[in-house]
């Protein structure tokens, strides 16, 4: 067999060559392929669907809630005032999903 | 699609347990793990994820809201516990009251009674003092701060005696 030997010149014309055929395919098309490769990799590490995961996760807290049949709807939402005071953030999203459930059930 | 999730999850099972400890994956498969764990109510797990993902520049408003998330699932577990806990104090309460009129035979005695009554509520007791040690090192984190990862033995304090 041949003995192969690295180059270091060589590599760097392909990687300035691969970086102007980015460069030029993004111009062009408009797509960005070393960002979407890195999608592609970053995916097997559960980057993608996060914010799918965490709306599933809020709805999956309020099912969780220890709420009795005769709780009304005020006290429900009493409790998660108090429980989420110093939780802006994720009393925004509660809110939010009641305000959807609530309207699509008007609806 | 469903070849492509099959072999995401093969390679987040191979690669990911062994590269997770160092903390050089991106946040965003800490925060999976995190609400994997939340899921099970595995605090523990979800508190070392986070750790772990602490240090994260970018995600840091997802990485907020599944602290919350864990956060708001704590207190919503001590507010179970402390239900169970003030009705098993009136359980005694009431066993103690009426601890001057005769049992009758064919009911449970009740020093028995009283004595399971009471290693209930240690045991509530001691949940309780978990989730809040879990819900203060919750609220102590803050994202961009880098923080030891440690899953501290005395996280849990002894079960008080009946």
């Amino acid at each position: 067999m041949e003995d192969r030997k690295l180059s270091i010149p060589g590599a760097l014309v392909g990687a300035l060559v691969g970086l102007g055929a980015e460069i030029a395919i993004s111009e062009l098309t408009g797509f960005d392929i070393v960002g979407g490769l890195l999608e592609i990799i970053g995916a097997g590490f559960g980057l993608i669907r996060i914010d799918k995961r965490i709306y599933e996760s809020t709805v999956k807290l309020l099912r969780k809630m220890d709420v009795q049949p005769d709780d009304d709807y005020q006290q429900v939402l009493r409790r998660i005032d108090e429980l989420t005071l110093d939780l802006p953030e994720l009393r925004e999203s509660f809110f939010r999903l009641m305000e959807a459930g609530l309207r699509a059930k008007s609806a | 699609m469903i070849g492509l999730g099959i072999l995401f999850r093969i390679i987040r099972r191979v690669l990911g347990k062994p590269l997770e400890k160092s903390g050089t994956l991106p946040t965003r498969y800490y925060l999976h793990q995190v609400l994997r764990s939340l899921d099970q109510d595995e605090f523990g797990e979800a508190i070392r994820h986070l750790r772990l993902s602490e240090g994260a520049l970018v995600d840091r408003s997802r990485w907020e809201l599944v602290r919350q998330h864990v956060l708001f699932r704590c207190r919503v577990l001590i507010q179970k516990h402390e239900k169970r806990i003030r009705s098993m104090e009136n359980r005694i309460r009431k066993l103690n009251t009426g601890k001057r009129l005769p049992w009758r035979w064919w009911r449970e005695k009740p020093t028995d009674r009283l004595l399971q009554y009471q290693k209930i509520l240690g045991l509530e007791r001691h949940a309780r003092s978990i989730l809040e040690n879990y819900e203060k090192e919750l609220k102590q984190m803050r994202p961009g701060e880098i923080h030891p990862v440690s899953v501290s033995p005395e996280r849990s304090p002894v079960i008080p005696q009946p």
